[in-house]
């Protein structure tokens, strides 16, 4: 399912976090809008 | 040094179909052995296992997104799932609840099947329009990949599995997990989401460093 815009989280749990915090999840039952690559 | 590799994810996430492409094609790019465990994340708990209506619908009226938005936005998914290689079709997907899936999904675990079957679950939901939420759907797909029909039929009706995915989705709250896909990497280093797959290589890379 794909739904309004969330993106990823920048803090979680016990982790080490790499990578980009905006990267696109889905998250309750909607997700990230993607953005498409530029042609 | 073998690294560890927890991935939560959801059947009926679009992202997580992307995110595994990518770290597929990080794993392409990395020469280390590594080991690949799926765990169990519900997005829509709520969802009924025959949701009458299509991706737009179930959007629309359940989210309160217009339909005009929705269909848009499925269109831009389908346009960068295919950058990936991935030929989404929203109009036959058939919404459903994954909470069996994911108790098949525990199954093929048990016997080594795991990452087959996640893929064609995933490929039976975004691609081909399959059903994943129901006994009979989920043996016929499990068969595919070599699970024994039979036992996968037992397994979901006896509830074999249920209390693992309850356990997996429990153990995504204590870690704070609130969206898919989230991998963990020898259970200290954490990536959120769909990232390009150099993010992964450099997760694996760090990872195999650390445990040397």
């Amino acid at each position: 399912m794909t739904g309004q815009l969330e993106s990823g989280p920048s803090e979680t749990g016990p982790f080490e976090m790499l990578g980009d915090d905006d990267a696109p999840v889905c998250e309750d039952g909607v997700c990230a809008i993607p953005e498409l690559p530029k042609s | 040094m073998s690294v560890k590799v927890d991935i939560w994810s959801d059947i009926a996430c679009p992202w997580c179909y992307v995110g595994k492409r990518r770290f597929e094609k990080a794993l392409a790019q990395y020469e280390g052995d590594v080991e690949i465990e799926y765990h169990s994340f519900e997005l829509a708990p709520d969802t009924p296992v025959d949701f009458k209506g299509s991706e737009v619908d179930f959007l629309s009226k359940h989210k309160g997104m217009p339909a005009e938005q929705t269909r848009r936005m499925l269109g831009q998914m389908t346009e960068l799932a295919a950058t990936e290689g991935l030929a989404y079709d929203f109009d036959a997907l058939l919404h459903t609840n994954t909470r069996l899936a994911h108790q098949v999904l525990h199954l093929a675990k048990a016997h080594g099947k795991q990452i087959e079957l996640k893929e064609r679950l995933l490929k039976a939901y975004f691609e081909q329009g399959r059903h994943v939420g129901r006994v009979e759907d989920l043996a016929d797909l499990a068969a595919e990949v070599g699970l024994d029909r039979d036992e996968v039929v037992t397994a979901l009706t006896d509830g074999t599995y249920a209390d693992a995915v309850e356990a997996d989705i429990d153990q995504a709250m204590e870690y704070g997990i609130g969206g898919v896909p989230f991998f963990v990497f020898n259970g200290r280093i954490g990536v959120s989401g769909a990232q390009d797959p150099s993010v992964f290589v450099g997760a694996l890379q760090q990872a195999a460093g650390a445990s040397q």
